[in-house]
């Protein structure tokens, strides 16, 4: 089976620090309202304990894209691998993937008057580097992954992620693990 | 979902063009007794209507010079369809009204451009019907996309018609009355499922219901012309021209506030509540 890659978010590791997203600000010099990746704070009870958890996300490049599907001008393309472009050259900024995207990942530049999205550092990737992300995370949160492999404890959706079911988002998660007590004897 | 005016002008604009082309159409097939001149003024209200509506989208986009290229996603975008319809709607509409002018045959161009309105106005509300906005994600956009060009539509075509003093029968306007107690019904039974749905399709409904914009929608677009259409057409000898574009403007007031409504009150899937 070829290879298709994705993100696996390991919410057990992230502690919110948002240096994914600065990395990711730093590398492509964004805009300041622009953030292609955003950690989001999880819902404390979400997980049987009260606990302060996050979720950082950038696009989910999904297997079935509805901004792919919703752009009229052809902007997006899906590459081999599952990475799904946008091409800020095609883009008429008509925002109707904006309105399609369940996980709200394209965002308008007000100053190109475009749209643009996480293309998971595809230029870093051909090159055999890693994503920005990824090696900006302190706590090795973030990993690019085969979704075709069997990954212990990876699942499809966390709780308030939108229903993976309507575009089958290739991101993976790793639940934290609430309640965890260490215990000293004496 | 502020300023989304361009849209809002749009859809509404080119729902009433679509409707009153299919109105002009249809009077001139069943009664066939208009003269050229009042012909040649109503498609050219239509061509006028639908020019506008096309002008006011490229405010919606961020490089409206590069709109051409909309309709290269046919295959899968829904936007792309409704792009190429809508132009292909003006193209016919725009040589109906020089059929009508110069007096050439164009009954083979009226079917056509009829067909194209009534496969233009439900593609447009298809490229609302998203799984990303729950509120949006049914039978609503596109039935009240109908709905507009369906009540406003033959309005239009009736007050154009009236300046040109050609006489209409009760007929159309018992047409109207019918349709717009349709839209009402149908909203009421739309919000009511939106406010039992749940979640982000609840908070819709109650943005909605919520919202000024609402019952300013309901008098001036559904009650008051319900009122006025429902008392002429009661009277013995009725004169519907004195009330026709008080009629046909409060009617037009409602579709774009509705219309406003209906771009301003959804709200889309969160991400962890957020």
């Amino acid at each position: 089976m070829a290879k298709k890659i994705g993100f696996l978010v390991n919410s057990d590791r992230c502690i919110g620090c948002h240096a994914c997203e600065l990395a990711c600000k730093n590398e492509y010099q964004q805009e300041p309202e622009i953030r292609w990746r955003k950690v989001y704070p999880l819902k404390e009870d979400s997980f049987g304990g009260f606990a302060r958890e996050f979720a950082s996300l950038a696009c989910n490049h999904c297997e079935d894209p509805a901004c792919l599907k919703a752009c009229p001008v052809i902007a997006y393309t899906k590459r081999e691998d599952g990475i799904v472009m946008h091409s800020k050259e095609r883009c008429i900024g008509c925002k109707n993937c904006m309105l399609a995207c369940p996980y709200k990942v394209p965002e308008f530049n007000q100053k190109t008057k475009k749209v643009e999205k996480c293309h998971m550092c595809a230029a870093r990737q051909d090159r055999g580097e890693k994503p920005a992300c990824v090696v900006g995370c302190p706590m090795e949160a973030i990993t690019i992954i085969n979704v075709n492999d069997t990954i212990a404890g990876a699942e499809r959706s966390l709780p308030g992620f939108p229903n993976a079911a309507i575009t089958n988002p290739t991101t993976r998660f790793i639940k934290p693990v609430v309640g965890r007590q260490v215990r000293r004897d004496a | 979902m502020m300023g989304e005016w361009a849209l809002v002008l749009f859809t509404v604009l080119s729902q009433m063009a679509a409707g009153a082309f299919v109105s002009l159409w249809v009077l001139d097939t069943v009664k066939g007794n208009m003269k050229e001149a009042t012909g040649t003024f109503v498609s050219q209200g239509v061509v006028l209507a639908m020019g506008l509506g096309l002008l006011a989208s490229l405010g919606h986009l961020g490089h409206p010079l590069e709109a051409y290229r909309a309709s290269a996603h046919f295959g899968t975008s829904w936007l792309s369809r409704e792009v190429v319809l809508f132009g292909l709607f003006f193209f016919l509409s725009v040589v109906y009204y020089w059929q009508w002018r110069t007096g050439g045959a164009r009954h083979l161009v009226g079917i056509s451009g009829s067909i194209v309105a009534l496969m233009a106005v439900p593609t447009s509300g298809m490229v609302y019907v998203l799984a990303a906005i729950p509120a949006w994600n049914n039978f609503g956009p596109v039935l009240f996309f109908l709905l507009t060009a369906v009540t406003l539509g033959p309005l239009y075509a009736a007050v154009l018609l009236t300046i040109k003093q050609y006489s209409l029968g009760k007929s159309l306007f018992q047409f109207v009355i019918a349709a717009l107690f349709c839209s009402f019904m149908s909203f009421a039974l739309y919000l009511s499922l939106l406010i039992s749905a749940g979640d982000v399709t609840a908070l819709t409904g109650w943005n909605t219901m919520l919202s000024i914009t609402f019952w300013l929608r309901l008098f001036i677009g559904w009650i008051a012309p319900l009122g006025i259409l429902g008392y002429v057409l009661a009277q013995q000898q009725w004169h519907i021209s004195r009330y026709m574009i008080l009629a046909f403007a409060l009617v037009l007031i409602g579709e774009l506030l509705g219309r406003e409504l209906f771009y301003g009150s959804a709200v889309a899937l969160t991400m962890f509540g957020l």
